[in-house]
Formats: structure tokens, C-alpha cells, sequence
């Protein structure tokens, strides 16, 4: 029996995951690769937890440039 | 012997990252040790970007198991060179555990937490997200100098 963290009516607490639906997606895009996960109560469909992965690909970039002389 | 070439040198990029040159007014630092960072979340159209100075609680994301400053960010690989980029690159995930963002946020700061005006370092973008009872990961590209979060070159 695995428990999932939720958040329901304004609390915290967890409940079992065959009470809830499980939905996962993601997209990649130049600049990351989003994963995400999220439960839904079976009766209401109300979301009560989602959690995501980031994946950065894109980095900042400085370029540095020697000035010139006369 | 090669012609000369003018250049930034590559010691030189490393040594920015690792603090060493000063052209303007500086500040007095307490130890040779590395400073440490943090990473703070920021709702969408807070224009967060090039122009951002430091850390700032306004526009920051709240919400339960978010503390305002974010979370700390681990720099275990000291700054280091290819070519002639200079790199670093956090060694570990930030990672947001248990937490409750109901509204939408797309970017986290990443800033100097020693530096006394918390110091801004790089902000870093992505899809809008929120997160319910959850963990937010946001995972480091490759440390390398195509891939690394933080080059000059």
C-alpha cells in the first residue's frame, strides 16, 4: 500500500493510492525537460497532489570580449 | 612561438567566478571559504531577469513548506575551465520538498547568501508550474563547458 501525500480541504495528510487517480505527463522544450505527476480523488476529481522535475538544459551564458586598441 | 593574440584570458573568467578581481569598490570578505547560495522560486510576470540585483522577497512564491529565501544551493565542484570557457555548475539538485505552490511561478533566483545585500547570481526559466503536496526537483545540466550552468567565455 503506497501513501501519497495530499493536500485536501485545506489540510495536509496522506491517503492511499488506490483511493486516487494517478495522471503523468511532461514535455521537453529548448530550454528543459519538465516531468510532472499528479492525484486526483476518484470521487470529486479534485487535484490533491502534483509534483514536478525540472530538468534545465539551457545555460547562462557570459561572453567575453578583449577590447580593441587604437 | 605563436603570434600574439588578443584575448580574455581563461584564468582570468575562472578567477571572476571564484571572486578574485575587484575593478570597482569591494567588500571586505570574512574568509577565503566559499560563499554560500540559495535558490528562491518566483511567481510568473515578476519581470525577474538580466536587470535583477539581489535577492527579493517581493513577487517570491509562499506557501506551505516554502520558506521565503528558498533553499540552499550546493556548489560541491569549485569553478574550473576548458578552453576557453570557465564553468560551475551546482553539484546537487535544488530540490523544494513538501511544499504547496497554488500559484503558477516559472523561474528561481539563484544568489549569494553570504554576500551581506544577498547578491543576485543568475536567474534560470522554465514552463510555469505549480506544485500540490509535493517536491518540486529542479535538476543541473552537464558541468561541462557546453552544458553548465554558469560559463563565461
Amino acid at each position: 500500500m503506497a501513501m501519497v501525500p495530499v493536500y485536501v480541504d485545506g489540510v495536509a495528510t496522506e491517503m492511499d493510492e488506490r483511493a486516487l487517480h494517478k495522471l503523468k505527463g511532461g514535455y521537453e522544450s529548448d530550454n528543459e525537460i519538465v516531468g510532472w505527476v499528479q492525484y486526483h480523488l476518484k470521487s470529486t476529481g479534485a487535484m490533491v497532489h502534483r509534483s514536478a522535475h525540472v530538468h534545465l538544459k539551457r545555460a547562462i551564458f557570459g561572453e567575453g570580449m578583449a577590447a580593441e586598441i587604437g | 612561438m605563436a603570434a600574439n593574440a588578443q584575448a580574455m584570458c581563461t584564468s582570468f573568467k575562472q578567477d571572476l567566478l571564484n571572486g578574485l578581481h575587484a575593478f570597482g569598490t569591494s567588500v571586505v570578505r570574512g574568509s577565503t571559504a566559499a560563499d554560500s547560495f540559495k535558490a528562491a522560486l518566483y511567481l510568473t510576470n515578476q519581470s525577474m531577469g538580466a536587470a535583477s540585483t539581489a535577492y527579493s522577497a517581493t513577487g517570491e512564491v509562499s506557501g506551505t513548506g516554502y520558506t521565503a529565501g528558498g533553499v540552499a544551493v550546493t556548489f560541491g565542484t569549485a569553478p574550473t575551465t576548458s578552453g576557453t570557457t570557465a564553468y560551475v555548475t551546482p553539484s546537487a539538485s535544488i530540490v523544494y520538498t513538501g511544499v504547496t505552490l497554488a500559484t503558477a511561478f516559472d523561474c528561481v533566483m539563484v544568489y549569494n547568501n553570504t554576500a551581506a545585500s544577498k547578491n543576485a547570481v543568475s536567474v534560470h526559466t522554465f514552463g510555469a508550474q505549480t506544485i500540490t503536496a509535493g517536491t518540486l526537483t529542479l535538476t543541473m545540466p552537464t558541468n561541462d563547458a557546453s552544458n553548465a550552468l554558469l560559463r563565461l567565455a
